[in-house]
């Protein structure tokens, strides 16, 4: 997995411990700190949730694993401790304790801290759906119900259905990285000499900061933004079909009036019917593409230049024109992206728990004069119980021994 | 703690999307960020809507208002030969410089990390190019709703049959992009702590959305499965779905993954289907899903959508509200956390603006100043950070560099 040179320096974060005491909707937070080099140890116990049932992913004749676990527990290690048992709630105290972060996010995790149990010294963050303050922790919430919760879920979908959430289980990941910006502020603060600090992310708040404009429209203008979905809010921005899918165009509100121009030249250069009516001087006004008269005509005259050319002909076509377009891209198109390819950007990883070689997208960053760390297999859970016990707590093979017989570690 | 980063200054060209959240968290926990525009040519957000009906003008964008609270505003025309000298200087006071232009941009005027790490020891420099400073597509344009495609996460998000449709909002700008910039620029910041080095970061915001289909490309290279639209089904729950309520366009969101749970929500909706085999098992369910939806939503529509909503969370299940971008405002649980705080701002009156999303020792970290006029503190920061004279700064002023 190690495909570069060894570090020049220690990675970024790399004298940072943190307990991942999270399930599926707070993992992601340990992985972005584990990328940057931080000794990220996962806590498994009897009660750790499972992995939700999307996602899992079985290769022929192989048991199924998550593919969110396998992509959120990269570079981490993994203990595994027995919590039934005293001598079990007594580990976990202690390896809370000697964490200089602590992440926590699930059921397992609140009913220890309910149950009045210690939860390390330093930096705890907590992350949920509704967070930790008034009737937050006692609600329940996957994806869907924390999208609605946010208001991001009332922007998705097509005007004549119900609302629709977006793909992939964006809040755990929206909560994850939240979780790791505030466990970075708390590791600042406490670096600046404060004793400890204690955050508690709510991830509906996360996704109430991601409404666009449509919070502040609200605020300011009294009226309630709804979802258009692939319809267009006006001539020049939206979606078209092509041979192979869609594309995705914003020549409109956000773009520039160099980049109407130019698509104007471009449906002219493919002589569609109609396109020439485009260069009327009311075209050139916001207003007049906004009229429904407008959107229907221009997607018209759009789509029946769009559908003859695939998603990749028309993307390197119309940005040469300076144009904001995109393909809609599938999942099996990024593998073959030419620029996500010139960047190197996926990454293979001999899986030791599946025997699988894996494809991971990139971290979502490079740095210059910083270090990330070398990659490692996402564990198997408790693929690391003893020496974790060894380097944190500086057990010896006598107490781990012990531990074994006592069945508090495996 | 809400001042954590008090002490850091930051000069910030971020402009339009998700680099100015980024500077806009850095500036709620205490950093003074200075952030560079002009009226050769401001930030689009500037002119764009929503505006508060009879306000117009440069300094009136509830847009821009949501992004920007906390900030200083330093208006330096980059047009002019003169201006990138003075950024230069700024430079000199700011141990960490955002921008989110294409590349090249900074580096022409003489402002890319390897002129500016010579003249500020431990610069953290973070760049947000769309597609990253190298590669084939490099200097290609955009915005999130277009990285939102490129990506992959447009495509399985919809209806069956129907045209893919995303978040319906620049969703990339909002949640991954700055979220992501915003870790790897903490990290940087305790390691210069702790050690002294700063560095260069490089986002390319295609990559970063990317990450956020990271499970579905795991799944793709272990299994060649990919995602297709299913609405808000997904395997493994049922129902799992928004369902209509009392009134116009108000939704439920109800996911349930368990048989237990399953009884539970008959018995509040009262569906007297425990004797149907159809819906006995999830398995069941899945195969009946459109039956059961059907169901479920002829009871759901006769029911007030908050007094459902505490019905089904009563009974433990997970529901919500679709809450939509007026209710968030008045949401119990956010104003528990007081999210929302209302700011004067001299153009557009009274402002809500949102709080960061955690809360820290109890208390929530709140933005204090509202979104700056542009070039509001050129003066104050020319004279007190860059020691200019009275007539050095009308000068600037007078031949349009600080304009």
């Amino acid at each position: 997995m190690a495909d570069r040179p060894p570090p020049q320096q220690p990675a970024v974060l790399h004298s940072v411990r943190v307990a991942d005491w999270t399930d599926h909707s707070g993992a992601y937070a340990g992985r972005l700190l584990a990328d940057l080099g931080a000794d990220v140890v996962r806590i498994e116990t009897a009660e750790s949730s499972p992995w939700p049932e999307e996602l899992m992913a079985a290769a022929p004749g192989e048991t199924a694993v998550s593919a969110l676990e396998r992509y959120v527990n990269l570079n981490k290690r993994s203990v595994r401790i027995d919590t039934q048992t005293s001598a079990g709630r007594e580990l976990l105290a202690e390896l809370l304790g000697r964490a200089d972060i602590v992440i926590t996010s699930g059921a397992a995790a609140r009913e220890w801290q309910r149950a009045g149990s210690p939860i390390g010294t330093g930096v705890h963050v907590s992350v949920s759906p509704f967070g930790d303050v008034g009737d937050g922790p006692r609600l329940a919430a996957d994806d869907l119900v924390t999208l609605a919760a946010g208001g991001l879920l009332s922007l998705g979908g097509y005007p004549d259905a119900e609302p629709v959430a977006v793909y992939g289980n964006q809040t755990y990941l929206a909560g994850g990285i939240n979780a790791a910006v505030a466990a970075l502020l708390g590791l600042l603060s406490v670096d600046a000499g404060q004793e400890s600090a204690d955050l508690d992310v709510s991830v509906q708040a996360v996704m109430a900061s991601a409404l666009e404009d449509a919070a502040a429209e609200f605020d300011l203008t009294g009226s309630v933004r709804v979802r258009t979905g692939d319809g267009l809010r006006e001539a020049g921005t939206g979606t078209f079909a092509c041979t192979d899918g869609w594309i995705v165009v914003v020549a409109g509100k956000l773009g520039t009036a160099e980049a109407w121009d130019s698509l104007v030249g471009w449906l002219c250069e493919q002589d569609v019917d109609g396109a020439e009516a485009l260069k009327a001087p009311e075209w050139s006004t916001l207003e007049h593409r906004r009229q429904p008269a407008s959107i229907a005509a221009f997607q018209q005259i759009m789509e029946s230049a769009t559908i003859r050319f695939s998603k990749r002909q028309l993307y390197a076509e119309l940005q040469g024109r300076r144009i904001a377009a995109a393909p809609v891209n599938s999942i099996a198109d990024l593998m073959t992206e030419p620029q996500l390819a010139d960047r190197q950007f996926f990454r293979q990883v001999s899986d030791d728990w599946t025997g699988q070689q894996i494809t991971y997208p990139g971290p979502p960053y490079r740095m210059t004069e910083l270090t990330m760390r070398d990659w490692t297999p996402a564990p198997a859970p408790g693929r690391d119980t003893e020496q974790v016990l060894r380097d944190w707590l500086g057990a010896g093979e006598q107490q781990l021994a012990a531990l074994r017989t006592d069945g508090v570690i495996a | 703690m809400t001042g954590v980063l008090s002490g850091l200054r930051v000069l910030d060209f971020c402009w339009v999307g998700a680099g100015a959240l980024v500077t806009q968290s850095l500036a709620l926990h205490g950093a003074e960020v200075i952030k560079i525009e002009s009226r050769a040519r401001p930030d689009n957000l500037r002119v764009a809507p929503p505006f508060r009906p009879g306000t117009t003008g440069l300094d009136a964008s509830g847009y821009f208002a949501s992004r920007n609270a906390n900030k200083k505003s330093f208006a330096l025309n980059m047009r002019h030969p003169q201006a990138s000298a003075v950024a230069r200087r700024l430079a000199r006071s700011c141990s960490v410089v955002t921008s989110n232009f294409r590349p090249g941009v900074m580096e022409r005027w003489g402002l890319g990390y390897d002129d500016l790490r010579a003249v500020q020891p431990g610069l953290i420099y973070l760049t947000m190019p769309m597609q990253g400073t190298t590669g084939p597509n490099k200097g290609y344009a955009g915005f999130g709703s277009t990285i939102a495609a490129l990506a992959g996460l447009v495509e399985p998000s919809g209806l069956p049959g129907r045209v893919p449709v995303g978040t319906g909002t620049h969703y990339p700008d909002h949640v991954p992009n700055p979220g992501h910039a915003l870790v790897a620029l903490l990290a940087a910041l305790v390691h210069r702590n702790r050690t002294g080095h700063g560095g260069r970061i490089e986002l390319s915001q295609f990559e970063s959305t990317v990450c956020m289909v990271g499970p579905a490309v795991v799944r793709y290279s272990m299994t060649g499965e990919q995602p297709s639209r299913q609405g808000n089904h997904v395997p493994g729950a049922a129902p799992h779905a928004v369902y209509p309520c009392q009134g116009t366009d108000n939704w439920i969101a109800i996911s349930v993954r368990t048989d237990a749970e399953w009884q539970s929500l008959a018995a509040v909706l009262a569906l007297d289907l425990s004797a149907d085999d159809r819906f006995s098992t999830v398995g069941a369910r899945k195969e009946h899903e459109a039956e059961l939806d059907a169901l479920v939503a002829g009871s759901t529509a006769s029911w007030e959508q908050w007094a459902l909503m505490g019905r089904l969370q009563e009974a433990g299940l997970a529901a919500s509200v679709v809450e939509t971008a007026g209710d968030v405002f008045d949401d119990r649980l956010l104003a528990t956390r007081r999210y929302w705080r209302t700011l004067q701002h001299p153009v557009m009156g009274p402002v809500r603006s949102a709080s960061a999303p955690h809360i820290w020792n109890g208390e929530p970290v709140a933005p204090t100043t509202a979104a700056p006029l542009l070039g509001q503190h050129t003066e104050e920061i020319s004279k007190d950070l860059l020691g200019m004279s009275a007539a050095e700064y009308s000068e600037l002023v007078a031949d349009g560099v600080l304009w």
